[in-house]
């Protein structure tokens, strides 16, 4: 059960990892900082 | 609220969810925390490093899973709720949002929130004032989950469209029609970006609205409700807690009992900020909830030795009782 546990963390882990770079390549980084500059009213 | 009988500022008004005796909840030791803590300095570190201006160029690509307006001008990370409302507006999916709050999530769970979170600070801060205590109705918890489906992300769907990410229709600031979390909820927002704005800018004071108005009567009254209830924002309103509490059930960080140890004393029911371990039969602790932030009080303050520990993986990372509290501290309740 336990090693069940670290395996299920271990991909849940992984696919985290993945979505964020997928973001990345979608070009996601660049628009949650043109965005967030964009509500910065100063 | 909480009755009288004890002193209500060291005993939080969940542990009246253990259904013992007064008398046997007077006897339960107090944990040790001190003001000027561990926790606080790292949650003051916490409050000038998001909000230290220069580190924005490159900060404000981060989603740090704390909430901390990105309308402020010395913000400089990016708010998480605020891009998963642009991303709505676009009607895309945030892979960038979910990838770095998933990835924190399953490595540290919800320690940014106990740690980290400005607002959290404020809050922690608040609930010191010498005041009478209530005790939220534990369906109040469910009103944070309802607000990220409805106001974070359902209502930018319905209302955004036609929006770009980039070029000059880009998604901006009012776009929904100011029905979305940010533009009618977001205390954290009209503390931190709204409140200075007001201040400084002549403008803006000119140009309040009635959302304006209520922005600013629901952060008076989210402000009173952190005096008389301990991180009541955190467990009600929060989105940001609802999106990340799955993590507190499946993260390398996180909290292990030790049943043959454990005692049921139920101080680690008091000492829990936001009663994550609070059960209604008062016949043990909870393991893990969504509410979890791991502060680590719990493991402060329970009273048995290595009875509750908090591990990063298999690796115990603290203890109970590898400190014990000073004598004069123990029995601080006052009758």
């Amino acid at each position: 059960m336990r090693k069940l546990r670290w395996v299920i963390l271990i991909a849940l882990l992984a696919v985290a990892i993945g979505v964020l770079l997928y973001g990345i390549y979608q070009g996601d980084a660049q628009f949650v900082l043109e965005n967030a500059k964009a509500f910065c009213f100063t | 609220m909480v009755s009288g009988g004890f002193d209500s500022h060291t005993l939080p008004p969940c542990a009246m969810l253990w259904r013992g005796t007064p008398d046997q909840i007077m006897t339960v030791k107090l944990p040790n925390i001190p003001l000027w803590g561990a926790r606080l300095k790292a949650q003051l570190i916490g409050l000038v490093a998001l909000n230290s201006y220069f580190w924005a160029p490159i900060g404000k690509y981060a989603c740090i899973p704390v909430l901390n307006c990105y309308a402020c001008s010395l913000a400089t990370t990016a708010c998480p709720i605020g891009t998963i409302t642009a991303f709505a507006l676009l009607r895309e999916i945030p892979y960038y949002v979910i990838g770095t709050l998933g990835m924190i999530g399953v490595a540290a769970g919800r320690l940014f929130c106990g740690w980290a979170c400005p607002f959290g600070l404020v809050q922690d801060l608040l609930y010191r004032i010498r005041s009478p205590k209530w005790r939220l109705p534990r369906g109040a918890n469910a009103l944070k989950y309802a607000l990220l489906v409805v106001l974070v992300i359902a209502v930018p769907i319905a209302l955004g469209g036609g929006a770009q990410k980039t070029g000059a229709d880009r998604v901006v600031k009012q776009s929904t029609g100011a029905a979305d979390y940010c533009a009618l909820v977001c205390p954290a927002g009209t503390l931190e970006a709204g409140v200075p704005g007001l201040v400084i800018n002549k403008k803006i004071r000119e140009d309040m609205s009635w959302r304006s108005w209520l922005k600013l009567g629901l952060l008076a009254a989210v402000l009173g409700l952190m005096v008389v209830s301990r991180r009541s924002f955190c467990r009600t309103l929060c989105p940001l807690g609802a999106a990340m509490a799955l993590s507190s059930r499946a993260s390398f960080l996180h909290l292990s009992t030790d049943q043959d140890r454990c005692t049921r004393c139920m101080a680690c029911v008091s000492a829990c900020p936001t009663c994550a371990r609070a059960v209604p039969d008062g016949t043990r602790p909870k393991e893990a909830t969504a509410e979890c932030v791991l502060c680590l009080e719990c493991v402060r303050g329970c009273p048995e030795s290595e009875a509750l520990c908090a591990k990063l993986g298999a690796k115990i990372v603290m203890t109970s009782n590898s400190h014990p509290a000073p004598a004069a501290h123990e029995g601080a309740i006052s009758a």
